[in-house]
């Protein structure tokens, strides 16, 4: 639903653009990027203020995806979940990060049952991630460090630090090998009722379907074909049609059907 | 030019005069709040209000409609509070959304008109379709408000 230009995109394209303003703040590009919000890893950027956002590869189509993948992230992470996003990814940055975030397919009640394992490892290596930041800022071992709600504590003196305190320095831990994940047990998210992220968009009207996504100078096409099956196109006034407001152009499609262009899908179609 | 009012504001569109109001809020407004299902007045899902009444925008020349106050679900409220959409949020009832607009447009229109409607009344005046099957959840969310 949100293809606009997400912050990384953004970054990256204003330092090509703006190349000598950036270069002015002397700041190596990975800095920058982690000054403006820290990516522990691809499903999981932690900002100054606690909020977890988490991404989402799959569409919400009401079956819950939305809330119910990032459930998987937060569980793990021990994330408060009253501080997670969950945001689609970019299908632009997909393609450019070499598809970082795997199958985006949404198809056949897969999303959850096939989404699992590799969200709940996303959570758990970036928690340890910050456990290790934390450690590291207070010069312990990461075994006395418990992440809990979206706080490191240092179990033996009580200090704490809440994520979006370590999540800068978080981002440039190693990614632990192998991570171990809860048993079902202690889970404290997954499993428990939650309402669904989506729905308070959802009754303003907000949300962006297809229909509704408008590039720069689109135009629309609607298609006529024959109501018989196998019919063939014998002949259509293109010069009648391409009087009509709004219309750009009227193509034949192979020998079946025919598409008129227009500026709005109502042109279009009216033709 | 046509003079349209629309959610309280005054819009000026170039527009050919039988055009159905719901493309000239969609492709002239960019308020692609209010959906194209069918375009011949079954679904519902293009249902905005006329001077308070529930109306299908697809089959409603913009000419008829430059005296009237037209609402869309931009304008049932600027943040969500209206008590159809609070209800809405409660009972969680869109799955998909896309024709959720319009059936809270529908319903909205029906609680001013009968303020304790039965499911008859739900029945007789909420024809819009969804595909996901959110009946029952309009049923209760309708009545949690009749309630209030």
């Amino acid at each position: 639903m949100n293809f606009a230009l997400n912050r990384r995109l953004f970054l990256q394209a204003s330092t090509v653009a703006g190349g000598g303003f950036m270069l002015g703040f002397a700041l190596p590009g990975n800095e920058a990027e982690a000054a403006a919000a820290p990516e522990v890893n691809a499903w999981i950027v932690i900002q100054p203020d606690d909020t977890v956002i988490v991404r989402v590869a799959h569409s919400e189509m009401g079956q819950g995806a939305f809330t119910a993948l990032p459930m998987m992230v937060a569980e793990e992470l021990n994330a408060d979940w009253a501080k997670v996003k969950p945001e689609f990814i970019n299908p632009t940055e997909h393609v450019q990060r070499n598809r970082v975030w795997g199958g985006t397919a949404t198809v056949g009640s897969r999303a959850v049952r096939t989404s699992h394992e590799y969200l709940r490892k996303a959570g758990a290596s970036a928690r340890e991630m910050l456990i290790a930041a934390a450690a590291q800022q207070w010069k312990v071992p990461a075994s006395e460090v418990r992440a809990e709600k979206s706080v490191l504590t240092h179990t033996p003196t009580g200090r704490t630090l809440s994520y979006g305190k370590v999540a800068s320095a978080a981002s440039r831990m190693p990614a632990p090998k192998d991570v171990a994940l809860k048993p079902h047990t202690e889970w404290t998210i997954l499993g428990t009722p939650k309402s669904r992220v989506e729905i308070p968009d959802k009754v303003m009207g907000k949300p962006v379907f297809a229909i509704d996504v408008r590039l720069p100078d689109m135009l629309f096409a609607a298609i006529e074909h024959s109501p018989a099956f196998g019919g063939k196109l014998k002949s259509f006034d293109e010069k009648a049609v391409a009087k009509m407001p709004g219309v750009r152009a009227v193509v034949a499609l192979a020998d079946s059907a025919v598409a008129v262009v227009a500026d709005s899908y109502f042109e279009a179609s009216r033709a | 030019m046509i003079t349209l009012t629309i959610n309280e504001q005054k819009h000026e569109v170039e527009v050919d005069p039988s055009t159905p109001l719901l493309w000239v809020l969609r492709d002239k407004l960019a308020m692609t709040g209010t959906k194209f299902g069918c375009g011949i007045a079954q679904c519902g899902a293009c249902t905005v209000h006329i001077n308070g009444m529930a109306a299908r925008a697809c089959v409603t020349p913009v000419s008829m409609v430059t005296d009237a106050k037209i609402t869309t679900i931009e304008g049932l409220s600027t943040d969500g509070s209206h008590p159809v959409q609070a209800a809405w949020v409660a009972h969680e009832v869109p799955q998909c959304g896309y024709c959720q607009p319009g059936m809270m447009m529908a319903a909205a229109a029906l609680l001013t008109q009968k303020p304790n409607p039965t499911d008859a009344d739900i029945d007789a005046a909420i024809t819009n379709i969804c595909r996901c099957g959110t009946y029952p959840r309009v049923r209760a969310a309708i009545h949690s408000i009749a309630k209030t």
